[in-house]
């Protein structure tokens, strides 16, 4: 799967899950991105 | 589709679970109606494998030296997926597909077995990490399922419909969950 995923959210553990969820989907670890705030996701 | 001889597939019987390779046809199990049929297949080493489960999990009193582990999820997805490796499969490779899990028996008798055989694959499944490409699961309808041990084709018969569920090189097709 040749996605770029970002993740945004406060929770770290929530931001676990839903990397949890695309990677068993299929996404490539080193395209898969986080962010706590809207200003890390803007500068990621 | 509908005459499977014992020379031209493998019958998995209730709380059964058979692997093979490529030589041995297909895998095809029937009557899956609160029960969850879950087909694994490796396409680079061209093996596979079908389970059909009847119940989440054992009963907590239940001796573990005298449950069949192939009756429950708990027990009987890790020993397929287990089986495979041993078999030459790899977890990472595994193409998982899953039917069954309806709702057949109304009101009272309805233990809503059909729901908790799907929440438990899900759990299961997402406890070791696999996801699955397809499934058929839920409504009120009893399957069968065919698992082609060359292609790695999946096939689901029911009242409502035939035909193809998933094959290798398909998009993932994982449906909604059905009420």
């Amino acid at each position: 799967m040749n996605y770029r995923i970002l993740i945004v959210d406060d929770s770290p553990l929530l931001r676990a899950t839903a990397r949890r969820a695309v990677l068993q989907a299929g996404a490539a670890p080193e395209r898969v991105r986080e962010a706590q705030n809207g200003k890390e996701a803007l500068a990621a | 589709m509908t005459d499977i001889g014992a020379n031209q597939g493998l019958v998995v019987g209730v709380a059964d679970m058979a692997i093979g390779s490529a030589a041995k046809g297909r895998l095809v199990t029937y009557a899956l109606g609160s029960c969850i049929g879950l087909s694994a297949f490796d396409p680079v080493a061209k093996v596979g494998g079908l389970l059909h489960y009847m119940l989440p999990q054992p009963a907590e009193q239940a001796d573990p030296k005298t449950l069949k582990p192939y009756m429950y999820a708990t027990t009987g997805i890790p020993l397929l997926v287990r089986k495979l490796v041993e078999a030459g499969a790899r977890q990472d490779r595994l193409l998982l597909a899953a039917a069954g899990g309806a709702e057949i028996l109304e009101g009272a008798a309805n233990m809503a077995i059909g729901k908790r055989n799907r929440t438990m694959l899900r759990k299961v499944l997402w406890k070791m990490n696999i996801a699955l490409v397809a499934e058929d699961t839920g409504g009120s309808v009893a399957r069968t399922m065919t698992l082609d041990l060359d292609k790695g084709d999946v096939h689901i018969r029911s009242r409502d419909k035939e035909g193809l569920l998933w094959a290798p090189g398909m998009k993932v097709t994982v449906a909604k969950e059905q009420p």
